[in-house]
């Protein structure tokens, strides 16, 4: 059993996913703001995290987040936690973001998944990731 | 001394680097959140050049790298463009867009002017897709800031 946390602004989309991931045996936490999950992630490091992309007056705020974690757990020297990026910022604007994009500097996720999340792929990538921590 | 091609091609990875540079410094100032989700946008172009890993083999590669230019040196120096520009905290979107476009601009002439040097031979090809990969990107922009799409939606 791992702790995910999920951060997502749509507490449907969220406690969808809450609700696959708990079925998988998996503890969860849900969060809407970016800003609560920096403080749930300072108080107990989780071991995977399910992170969108746009929320409410911060279009970036995912990757922004993404990117926190990133310096956060180099400065501490510890392992990254595997984020898996889920969002529907390519039907919104036509950017395209993809797995391709992934990037230590810019985009330090280990998967970028499109919204509608296919939750059966959710639940692989989840399952490779905990049993792969090293490809987060 | 004759000038290889190879070090034309550094100086455009070096060029899609110092743009990157460039909206990671915005990025960081920004305080308008599309004009800051437009540089990770952006940035993405640091990784253009991979192009030439997927056209070619890494012996057509090396050999291409090798090629001497048919006239002198370009005077394309990243640093002079870049030093030209800059983004205060509160751009808007349509001013991060319209800087990328002048900034993809410049590249696209580059290559152009390095694809005038080796008309009929493979590079060539490379470099064409090259600018046609650019030129999309810069019509993308323009649909961009056209469509409005910043303007248009909430954030989610």
């Amino acid at each position: 059993m791992a702790y995910i946390l999920i951060i997502d602004d749509d507490p449907d989309i969220a406690n969808a996913s809450a609700n696959v991931l708990r079925s998988e045996g998996h503890e969860i936490e849900t969060q809407l703001v970016p800003e609560d999950a920096m403080k749930s992630i300072e108080k107990r490091r989780p071991d995977l995290i399910v992170l969108d992309v746009m929320f409410p007056g911060d279009a970036s705020g995912g990757f922004e987040l993404a990117r926190w974690l990133s310096r956060k757990f180099k400065e501490t020297k510890q392992s990254p936690v595997p984020v898996v990026m889920v969002s529907a910022i390519n039907q919104k604007v036509p950017f395209g973001f993809s797995n391709s994009d992934i990037d230590d500097a810019w985009l330090p996720v280990s998967e970028f998944m499109e919204k509608p999340i296919d939750f059966e792929i959710l639940k692989s990538k989840v399952k490779f990731l905990l049993a792969n921590p090293r490809n987060g | 001394m004759e000038t290889p091609l190879g070090k034309m091609l550094d100086r455009a990875q070096e060029y899609v680097d110092s743009m990157a540079h460039f909206f990671a410094d915005f990025r960081d100032r920004a305080t308008d959140d599309y004009s800051r989700l437009l540089t990770y946008h952006i940035a993405r172009h640091k990784k253009s050049l991979s192009l030439l890993h997927s056209l070619l083999t890494p012996e057509e590669l090396s050999r291409v790298r090798t090629t001497p230019l048919k006239t002198g040196e370009d005077d394309f120096l990243p640093e002079r463009v870049f030093n030209s520009y800059y983004l205060v905290s509160e751009s808007k979107p349509s001013e991060v867009i319209a800087t990328a476009i002048d900034f993809l601009e410049v590249l696209v002439g580059f290559y152009e002017w390095l694809d005038d040097q080796f008309q009929g031979m493979p590079i060539s090809k490379v470099l064409k897709e090259l600018i046609e990969k650019e030129g999309k990107e810069i019509e993308k922009l323009r649909s961009i800031e056209t469509e409005s799409f910043f303007e248009k939606q909430d954030t989610k």
